[in-house]
């Protein structure tokens, strides 16, 4: 997994400013519509990685994380591709964490980052196949959240 | 993009790796009871040319295009061959061929109205059309996608669910027909290995499987329905354990069976 330098993410992010008004607009999705805030933040963070090359997924999920009850989502992903997974609450009170499972339902020794209501987790698929993401509550008690992913 | 985006892409590149581990494993509990949502969980054909393209260097423009079959008055065929089209078009967006990707979008409009659909996605014609134009291939791929989202909606909102199932279905189909043809003349083992897809065509099957006795008794869910365990039982075979160019060639004979069920004009 590489990770660009932090000037380059800085200059990529200002050059995004620019771009992001020529961007997909995403599917309203109805059973999503509850839920556009937490789904916007992900989305705003998955964003900032198109600049890397990635490309962000228009299917998303959204429902409600309560602490001491992980979700677990299932994603079908394939080896050699590279993968962030986003997440976002509407409670900035909350902390939350992403992290991603191998279709044996290892820990994949991903890369993670947490800042407030937002998380994300990266990593190259070694294996074809199932791969368990878990999203969960480390601070607070609940919130409602999303998680869209990007890929390249 | 707000000043969030900007400082969380700061952010990101500053921050160490949190190398913790929530937990170790997850329990085969845990593994059972994961969500499932069909536009999360199964990949989008882009995402599945992405990886082939790491493995090969598919010659993207020589594959043939899928040509617009005689209008089907089955409306499950129908909805395969819009799944056709869409795959087409993430062909197209592989190929960088701006004209391939309009004329498989023109035909993915064409078949939408088919099935009163064209409402729900009136408004990605033009984006589609310029994103092609301009070149813009992530884009492009993330608003093919949505286009895909939009006639899933629209599927919802005429209470023709059953279709979902054939729209996912014949993307699936498309996809892996390319791909698989695509492995059978360069076979190695990190190409054919993202061929192993059996938790998808499981899905798929239970999916067709549950339908309504109307819809399952079609001879055309029927014919779909027994490839696809075929193929199943295929790719069981070799989830831990390389694929052979036997097995590959094999599945190569299934899909072309399944692209002909699809192409081929259904009885009235």
């Amino acid at each position: 997994m590489k990770i660009s330098p932090p000037i380059i993410c800085i200059l990529l992010g200002l050059a995004s400013l620019v771009a992001s008004d020529n961007k997909p607009q995403p599917s309203p999705l109805d059973w999503n519509t509850t839920d556009q805030s937490a789904r916007g933040k992900a989305r705003e963070m998955a964003n900032t990685f198109g600049m890397h090359g990635y490309r962000m997924r228009d299917g998303h999920w959204v429902g409600t994380l309560e602490k001491g009850r992980p979700v677990v989502v299932a994603v079908h992903l394939s080896a050699g591709n590279d993968y962030w997974f986003f997440a976002s609450g509407d409670d900035l009170g909350t902390k939350l964490r992403v992290s991603i499972y191998d279709p044996e339902g290892f820990y994949t020794g991903s890369q993670c980052y947490q800042e407030g209501a937002t998380a994300s987790s990266g990593f190259t698929a070694l294996r074809t196949g199932p791969h368990f993401i878990q999203l969960a509550i480390t601070e607070g008690d609940n919130t409602n959240a999303s998680m869209v992913y990007s890929y390249k | 993009m707000s000043i969030r985006a900007i400082l969380y892409s700061t952010l990101l590149s500053l921050a160490i790796p949190n190398l913790g581990a929530w937990t170790d494993s997850l329990s085969v509990e845990e593994k059972k009871s994961a969500v499932f949502l069909e536009t999360v969980s199964i990949p989008t054909t882009g995402e599945f040319f992405a990886a082939i393209a790491k493995e090969s260097s598919p010659a993207w423009c020589d594959i043939p295009k899928t040509i617009l079959p005689p209008p089907s008055p089955s409306r499950e065929q129908l909805a395969l061959q819009l799944g056709f089209f869409i795959a087409d078009g993430f062909l197209g967006t592989e190929a960088q061929d701006p004209q391939g990707v309009k004329n498989s979008a023109h035909d993915l409009f064409y078949l939408a109205k088919k099935l009163n659909l064209s409402q729900s996605i009136q408004a990605r014609g033009q984006s589609i059309s310029d994103f092609a134009k301009d070149g813009a291939w992530n884009s492009l791929q993330e608003e093919l996608e949505a286009t895909r989202n939009d006639i899933r909606l629209g599927m919802q909102e005429q209470k023709d669910t059953h279709l979902l199932v054939f729209l996912t279905t014949g993307i699936w189909i498309r996809g892996m027909d390319i791909a698989v043809h695509l492995a059978a003349a360069n076979p190695k083992p990190a190409l054919t290995s993202l061929l192993v897809q059996p938790a998808i065509i499981s899905h798929l099957i239970s999916r067709l499987s549950g339908m309504p006795e109307n819809t399952l008794s079609l001879s055309i869910t029927q014919k779909i329905l027994h490839d696809l365990n075929v193929a199943l039982q295929l790719s069981q075979l070799y989830v831990d354990a390389p694929m052979p160019d036997a097995a590959v060639h094999e599945l190569a004979t299934i899909m072309t069976s399944l692209t002909t069920i699809v192409e081929t004009p259904a009885k009235p």
